[in-house]
């Protein structure tokens, strides 16, 4: 099932001549993506595995007769990032994945205000993007072509997860939007982290700018109680999910 | 030519090397900056770079086959193809 993306999406690769990003426009063209430019400003005319450069996203748009792409992956530096989305959604783009990662709070409330007026969606930032199993994948996400097909296979179940910090909001956001519309979507929740918790942890961080934890609220256990308490079971090893999954399809089946 | 780090070794050939037009266009497709120009144009491997190597094989796609070759020392010396 394709909700963002599917085999038509167009996109673009802000960024296209950095280190990550080379690597991912590759991975995305042999999983079948339609990359129909990129853009790293003073590079205009140079090639990324068939892919054509542009100085702006403008350009790219004039390159294939005035259609906007899609979609955008950004790639560049946190310093550049807010400028780069900015000029994705000021040429009308509506899906934008961001990679990058330790861009500036106040930059990404402003992405995502203008995100908002403009009617896209913005996906990250820190993110490795978006799949469509055996359809197209917008990002690094599943890694090469041959990995991701192995790891992700078409079907009924959907993953929706980032490590750090939208994940602590999704759950946050979720126990409470499952609480309040007595949803019956059969959502099942792993908590990662947890030895956080222990006491011996106390005052450490761990991990990237994307999984800071700030206050109680923000403990592994704070945040299963929360989601079980609004009726999301959630597993104590990764690999307790199949079976539950299984579980809960059974369960809507039946009703 | 060649020039070792620790993880990653870079070749290319000497003809290749001497061939400034190359050497510009490998200078710009390294997303790593791994090759740059001499004063002379020709190519300069850049050692403290060479670890940065992402494999992205756009230096092999820019150059004549078998004219730059990537070694993945960390792979007991595999080629990168």
């Amino acid at each position: 099932m394709s909700i963002l993306i599917d085999q038509d999406t167009t996109f673009i690769i802000q960024g296209i001549t950095g280190r990550e990003a080379v690597n991912l426009t590759r991975e995305c063209l042999d999983y079948g993506s339609k990359i129909v430019g990129g853009v790293t400003p003073g590079r205009k005319g140079r090639e990324v595995h068939g892919v054509p450069v542009f100085d702006t996203v403008e350009q790219v748009v004039e390159h294939n007769g005035g259609v906007v792409p899609d979609g955008s992956v950004v790639t560049v530096p946190p310093a550049g990032t807010r400028d780069a989305v900015f000029e994705a959604l000021h040429a009308g783009i509506k899906t934008i994945v961001i990679v990058t990662e330790r861009i500036p709070r106040r930059d990404v409330a402003m992405m995502v205000e203008l995100a908002d007026a403009k009617g896209a969606r913005i996906i990250g930032p820190n993110c490795l993007g978006v799949i469509v199993p055996g359809v197209a994948k917008m990002g690094g996400i599943g890694g090469p072509a041959r990995n991701a097909a192995v790891a992700y296979q078409p079907g009924a179940i959907g993953v929706m997860s980032r490590s750090g910090g939208m994940t602590t909001e999704i759950s946050s956001k979720l126990a409470q939007w499952v609480s309040e519309h007595n949803s019956r979507l059969p959502i099942i929740a792993f908590m990662a982290g947890k030895f956080m918790d222990d006491e011996e942890m106390q005052g450490m961080s761990f991990g990237h700018a994307g999984t800071i934890v700030e206050g109680k609220e923000d403990s592994a256990t704070e945040k299963i109680a929360r989601l079980e308490a609004a009726g999301i079971p959630v597993v104590q090893r990764i690999d307790e999910i199949p079976d539950l999954v299984k579980a809960k399809l059974a369960e809507r089946s039946a009703a | 030519m060649r020039k070792d780090a620790l993880f990653i070794a870079v070749e290319v050939d000497d003809q290749a090397a001497a061939d400034t037009e190359l050497a510009r266009r490998l200078t710009e497709a390294c997303p790593v900056d791994i090759f740059a120009q001499k004063l002379d144009g020709s190519l300069e491997i850049v050692e403290k770079n060479l670890d940065e190597c992402v494999l992205c094989r756009l230096c092999l796609d820019t150059a004549p086959e078998g004219a730059v070759k990537i070694v993945k020392m960390y792979d007991n010396d595999a080629v990168l193809t």
